[in-house]
């Protein structure tokens, strides 16, 4: 076996799919590795979605329980990127229903942002005051078209493995990024006429 | 607002990703007034404006927790793994005669030693090798991720891993410059000038220590990277000694020894 080929065989062992198979066939320590490349993409995820960084720290726990769990149904097809944040996206799925139901969410709602930033807008400079519009406005936003957005912009998913994610078309994905962008003009728009009022 | 039949053609340019057909078929329609420009780039600086939203770190609990659920299921199994072979073997005591077991087992190591003697040694330090370079991944990993730690002490930590990185990458180059450069810490920084000087066969590590002289501020700093060039014997750092020494506010021993240093690398 010649160098090159030895050294592209170091690297497949060592992509995300190879070191998913080991984990399968037993080699937990190499969900550490996967841990380490994916946790805080997760976090960023959940965290733009649930403003709770308790919240947000327990799913990215979840994901990787549910990886031990399943982990013998992974076959490797496809991106490993795309599966994983298919589980979080059920994940969340799952919080998002068992929350509406006993409504906490409401209740503690950006707790975190709370914390950290004063709440009147009045009081912010120009900056600040525009990412608080265009916050409250995500916020808005149904939890579709946040994901969608979330993928695109910020996890840096292509449309079509966004579809994948979110077991959709790839033309459905496309529609939800441009109503969801239209959208956030039009709730920004409006959230500044309110606020000159 | 743009038509949504033309969804295709926005979106492609919004994620940056218009084929040249695409791209001529866009400039018609904005040329004719179907797409309206100004609507477009509306669109762009509202996704642009997105990246103002960021997001905190999670906390060190949350890797904590994730160790400890590792470590509790690596433990399950191996546990799990014993009380099947248990079971298997009551099965097997059952069902065979001790004797006829001996036989087995006697066979079997005889088999393992055969096979011992015989393996390929080439096999053998290729998995080595394999293996240690897993393991310098899993530093240059756990490397970058303690370099983002609030605590002086990870990150101090982080620094000292690097040195036992086999070979560096840019990624561990740059986050041990970034570090000399930004650290808020000047234990931090002293270790990355000893981390980066270790890799000054690295020509990123070598050049980077050589830039970043007329960045430093603090004497300390600026008198280990004095030492490292020495070491180095790196000429080239002259005229970045010579931008410090220029400086009205230097440390008075810094200047001498700056001066010493120049005039030993001459």
């Amino acid at each position: 076996m010649n160098r090159l080929t030895k050294n592209f065989d170091r690297l497949d062992s060592n992509s995300d799919k190879a070191l998913m198979m080991k984990v399968r066939d037993g080699d937990f320590d190499k969900l550490g590795l996967l841990f380490e490349r994916y946790n805080q993409r997760l976090f960023g995820f959940f965290y733009r979605l649930t403003h709770r960084r308790d919240i947000s720290e327990d799913l990215v726990q979840g994901v990787f329980e549910r990886i031990l769990k399943y982990r013998e149904s992974y076959n490797g097809d496809g991106a490993f990127s795309t599966w994983i944040f298919q589980i979080a996206r059920n994940l969340h799925i799952d919080y998002y229903r068992k929350n509406s139901r006993t409504k906490t969410e409401d209740n503690f709602s950006d707790w975190d942002s709370l914390e950290a930033e004063d709440s009147d807008i009045k009081l912010k400079t120009e900056d600040e005051r525009n990412r608080l519009l265009l916050k409250q406005a995500f916020d808005q936003l149904d939890e579709e078209k946040k994901q969608t957005l979330i993928l695109s912009r910020y996890q840096g998913f292509k449309y079509k493995e966004i579809a994948e994610i979110m077991d959709c078309t790839e033309s459905a994905v496309k529609v939800r990024v441009f109503r969801s962008i239209n959208e956030l003009k039009e709730i920004v728009s409006d959230l500044k006429k309110q606020e000159e009022l | 607002m743009i038509d949504e039949k033309y969804i295709d053609l926005v979106t492609a340019y919004l994620q940056n990703d218009l084929n040249t057909d695409q791209q001529k078929k866009l400039d018609e329609l904005i040329e004719s007034g179907k797409i309206d420009l100004l609507d477009l780039k509306e669109m762009e600086i509202m996704i642009g404006k997105m990246d103002s939203l960021d997001t905190p770190k999670p906390s060190s609990a949350m890797r904590d927790r994730f160790y400890t659920m590792l470590d509790e299921e690596k433990e399950a199994q191996t546990v799990s793994w014993s009380h099947k072979l248990n079971g298997w073997m009551v099965e097997q005591k059952q069902r065979f005669q001790l004797s006829y077991l001996v036989y087995i087992a006697a066979v079997f190591l005889t088999g393992l030693m055969i096979g011992d003697l015989y393996a390929p040694i080439s096999n053998q330090d290729e998995q080595i090798e394999q293996l240690m370079s897993e393991v310098s991944q899993m530093r240059e990993v756990m490397m970058i991720s303690l370099l983002d730690n609030s605590s002086p002490t990870e990150r101090l930590k982080a620094v000292n891993i690097s040195n036992e990185i086999r070979s560096v990458d840019e990624r561990v180059v740059n986050a041990l410059l970034k570090t000399l450069n930004n650290d808020s810490n000047v234990n931090v920084r002293l270790a990355a000038v000893d981390a980066l000087t270790s890799h000054a066969n690295n020509p990123a590590a070598r050049s980077g220590l050589i830039n970043s002289i007329a960045q430093q501020e603090s004497p300390i700093v600026q008198a280990a990277l004095a030492d490292a060039m020495l070491a180095l014997q790196e000429r080239q750092s002259v005229d970045e000694f010579k931008k410090l020494l220029s400086r009205d506010e230097l440390d008075s021993n810094v200047r001498n020894k700056l001066e010493n240093t120049i005039a030993e690398l001459i």
